[in-house]
């Protein structure tokens, strides 16, 4: 388990890039940091890898302070963005490389070098040089370099951004599949959304050198809490209004002349707060005719997108996108309603 | 783009200027005539035989590559730890210390050798042969901090960091992880280093005595006395020399991005 | 880190303090004192800048070394541009062969142009075998002939900074102003020159800094009758036994070296924003 408390970490004296930081990784858990770059992931990692000095607070893992154990003894495998293998080492030197430090006999370290690069699909490699190796096949000597020592905790910092598209999405099921194998505690840093859902128990969004929102990757898609979060996570539409009256199940929120019926609610809100409400461009619907929820709008503009239909429209709360499947009705340019449902739109405190 | 050719005409009037007087050199050491003359007459391998005749020559050529050795493992010795300390910490007085190790590339060779040689007389007697190895030692730094600085530059930082956390502590990771991998720069700093100090004379000239002296010294003072082309012969060999060892760094390390 | 910064730097600054500041700062001491009183006295330096055959030397000294940098600069330019548009490979090859004289024995390397510029040498015999002159023509010991020895010595450096410099220039730039109607001539005076400023200026400082200190080719080629600075200082510490006087020389070689590398340094224009 890793516990981070009350973490600072300054770069430049008495600027704080991270400050009153707490963050707890459950055993056997894969939790990532996701955030724009310049947010305090990669220095999370970094602090706790032992790499970035601490101006306060405590890590610990598996209830061992490490917070002032030098980076060589903490016992933490960490995979690179670059990989970092060791070029002029082969495959099996780099792999065994931590084995070596740790001063496992040669047997050993056969063994326990030939059973990783049997994980990771790469058994009869192990006299290549790096360089001689794709991009994916470093990935892996990099992932297998890690996780031979055995350690407490797992960190990768952004292990798919120097890869092409397609091989990423197949790097990032094995590297679930391998860490649910080995059940090992991990943190895992990316700033691509959809590879922190796809890979995630748990999701904490960062934003300069705060955690925005923690949650599982359900919760982090559907109900952020925060207007960053929402954003982030592609709310492409959001407007401003006023909280009319608290109901048990539903809330009232008046904007410019409409009042709406909305359930997602993220944090204590109380009648005439100042709220965003914010949905997402497939949630909403144009219509005919104004229903329960709708607002008059005009269209403006229609592309089509494959699958879907993107319509930009504008109304009296601004400029919204809408974006409904392909088969649907399609609407010309001018007047027309959009529609609401109260389930998909998200308010949260101005 | 096409190149206009009187670029080319320009790079081989260049090249004529720069090669011209090596061919004339290897020419002339043939020579059968006991001046130096050109065009040469008649055709003898004498003057080479008159070098390996010569004691002086062959001492000095010893002390030369004893002295060049040395200095340059010195210099590395002592150099690398700063480059390392230049490109791996962020300390105060970093620049001081960048600046003081390029100093003796700007303070002109002569200078030093007259400053070390009034420097030491003061301290009575002297080796001169130590005297000699100091001086070289000093101006070699600027080569092996920079170059060696480059080579530490061009390795990503998280190959060492990978190590570190696989448990390494700074002394194995420089042994086992950086070493192997700035090789090349360490070679292109020897060889540098090493060609600096064979034919460096303004900081040699004021550091030699009788029986202790360089090549290049031992050279000048046979040029006082003698006009015969015994000199070309040797210079024949030495231009031959370098021309090897500056073929062999250029393809194996790329020498002149290092200059 | 302090610790170990110092561990690793101390032994370093140790041995260049005693092995060359220290010498250095003696030296400069010395200028200033009275040889026989031991007093502190500017009589050297009066002495150097006010008697006619030093004001002479270092007039030649800075005149040489101007000259020589010009020379270096229209010969380098245009050859540099071919190296640095050379596939990588041919470059590689084409500029060991220009690093040449830098990496040869220095007197090998002069001791050419006594070949060529001897009393029976290649020119002599060459014009007297024509006819174009009855005797031998004194060519060495001239200024003519430091100007030569120390071209070919320099112009390795030139090129090396100026391809470096132009290596950095993208092609589609040229091609663009060429595109725009500049013809060849224009478009490497306009866009290939002022992008590769940085490598001109950086190469002249390495030219003229080194000629005016230079002492090998001063001593062969020109000799005791056309001194420079470095063989003056030479000859008042080894021939004249004048200690002071050469101190002295020695510090004006520094100040001169020095204020050059500083003033351009000042002057050098702003690293441009391409890179």
């Amino acid at each position: 388990m890793l516990k981070i408390n009350d973490l600072r970490v300054e770069y430049e004296k008495g600027v704080p890039t991270l400050d009153h930081y707490d963050l707890t990784v459950n055993d056997g858990e894969l939790v990532s940091l996701l955030g724009p770059s310049g947010c305090g992931k990669t220095t999370t990692l970094r602090a706790v890898a032992g790499f970035v000095d601490t101006a306060g607070g405590h890590i610990t893992i598996s209830e061992r302070d490490v917070t002032k154990i030098p980076p060589n003894k903490r016992d933490i495998g960490l995979v690179f963005q670059s990989y970092a293998l060791f070029p002029h080492l082969t495959v099996f030197q780099n792999v065994a490389f931590g084995l070596r430090m740790r001063r496992i006999s040669k047997k050993d370290q056969k063994k326990r070098v030939d059973e990783a690069l049997r994980l990771v699909d790469l058994e009869g490699l192990d006299q290549r040089r790096p360089a001689q190796l794709s991009g994916g096949q470093q990935q892996r000597v990099a992932l297998a370099r890690a996780v031979v020592i055995e350690p407490q905790l797992l960190l990768l910092d952004e292990p798919l951004s120097n890869l092409d598209a397609k091989l990423r999405v197949n790097m990032r099921t094995e590297i679930r599949r391998l860490q649910q194998r080995l059940s090992v505690t991990t943190l895992y840093v990316t700033h691509d959304q959809i590879e922190a859902l796809a890979i995630s128990d748990r999701v904490v969004v960062m934003n300069q050198g705060r955690i925005e929102q923690s949650g599982t990757p359900e919760e982090i898609y559907k109900q952020p809490q925060t207007p960053f979060v929402a954003d982030f996570m592609g709310f492409e539409n959001h407007f401003a209004g006023t909280v009319r009256a608290i109901a048990a199940d539903a809330i009232d929120v008046q904007a410019a002349d409409t009042t709406f019926k909305a359930t997602q609610v993220s944090g204590d809100l109380r009648a005439g707060d100042a709220v965003w409400v914010y949905f997402r461009s497939e949630a909403a619907q144009l219509a005919t005719e104004a229903t329960p929820n709708s607002l008059p709008v005009t269209v403006l503009l229609r592309t089509f997108q494959g699958n879907t239909i993107e319509y930009v429209i504008q109304s009296d709360l601004g400029e919204f996108k809408v974006r409904m499947p392909e088969d649907q009705v399609r609407f010309e340019a001018g007047p027309a309603y959009l529609s609401l449902n109260p389930d998909s739109l998200i308010v949260m405190p101005k | 783009m096409k190149i206009s050719r009187w670029y080319y005409v320009s790079l081989g009037i260049v090249y004529f200027f720069l090669l011209g007087p090596f061919l004339i050199i290897f020419a002339a050491s043939f020579g059968a005539e006991s001046t130096l003359s050109f065009p040469p007459r008649g055709f003898s391998l004498d003057w080479f035989a008159n070098i390996f005749a010569n004691d002086n020559f062959i001492r000095s050529f010893w002390t030369s590559l004893q002295l060049g050795l040395l200095s340059t493992f010195l210099s590395l010795l002592f150099g690398v730890p700063v480059a390392y300390a230049l490109t791996h910490f962020d300390f105060k007085g970093a620049g001081l210390v960048e600046t003081l190790f390029s100093l003796p590339i700007l303070v002109p060779g002569l200078v030093i050798g007259l400053a070390m040689l009034n420097f030491f007389v003061l301290f009575g007697k002297f080796d001169m042969m130590m005297g000699l190895m100091a001086g070289h030692t000093a101006i070699l730094f600027p080569y092996s901090v920079r170059v060696v600085s480059v080579a530490l530059r061009n390795l990503d930082p998280a190959v060492e960091e990978a190590a570190v956390n696989l448990g390494a502590n700074r002394l194995r990771t420089f042994l086992l992880i950086v070493l192997p991998n700035i090789r090349a720069g360490i070679a292109a700093a020897f060889i540098l280093g090493f060609i600096t100090s064979f034919n460096n004379v303004p900081v040699s000239v004021y550091l030699s005595a009788p029986g202790v002296n360089t090549l290049p010294i031992a050279m000048l003072s046979y040029m006082e006395y003698y006009f015969d082309p015994t000199i070309a012969a040797l210079s024949t060999l030495l231009i031959l020399f370098s021309l090897l060892l500056v073929q062999a760094a250029e393809r194996v390390l790329g020498l002149s991005q290092f200059v | 880190m302090r610790r170990t910064v110092s561990i690793l730097v101390l032994p370093a600054l140790l041995f260049i303090f005693i092995f060359f500041v220290l010498p250095i700062l003696f030296l400069l001491a010395q200028s200033f004192l009275d040889p026989e009183t031991g007093q502190l006295t500017l009589t050297g330096y009066i002495d150097f800048f006010q008697k006619e055959t030093s004001q002479i030397i270092y007039v030649r000294t800075l005149r040489l070394g101007l000259t020589i940098t010009l020379i270096n600069i229209v010969l380098a330019y245009p050859a540099s541009y071919v190296l640095a548009r050379m596939p990588a490979r041919r470059r590689t090859m084409a500029m060991s062969l220009v690093i040449l004289p830098l990496m040869t024995n220095p007197v090998a390397r002069t001791y050419a142009w006594l070949i060529i510029l001897g009393r029976t040498g290649l020119i002599n015999n060459t014009l007297l075998g024509l006819g174009l002159i009855e005797r031998p023509e004194r060519l060495i010991y001239t200024e003519g002939a430091i100007i030569l020895g120390l071209t070919q010595l320099f112009l390795p450096l030139m090129i090396l900074s100026l391809v470096s410099a132009m290596e950095n220039i993208p092609k589609d730039v040229e091609q663009a102003a060429r595109s725009l109607g500049a013809n060849g001539i224009t478009a490497f005076l306009r866009v290939i020159v002022p992008l590769s400023a940085d490598g001109l200026v950086l190469g002249a400082t390495l030219v003229f800094t080194g000629s005016i200190t230079a002492y090998v080719t001063p001593v062969i080629l020109g000799g005791n009758r056309m001194l420079m600075l470095s063989t003056l200082l030479r000859q008042r510490s080894m021939m004249a036994f004048d200690e002071q006087g050469a101190t002295v020389v020695a510090v004006v070689m520094i100040v001169t070296a020095l204020a050059v590398n500083l003033i351009v340094r000042m002057l050098r224009p702003k690293p441009t924003a391409q890179r």
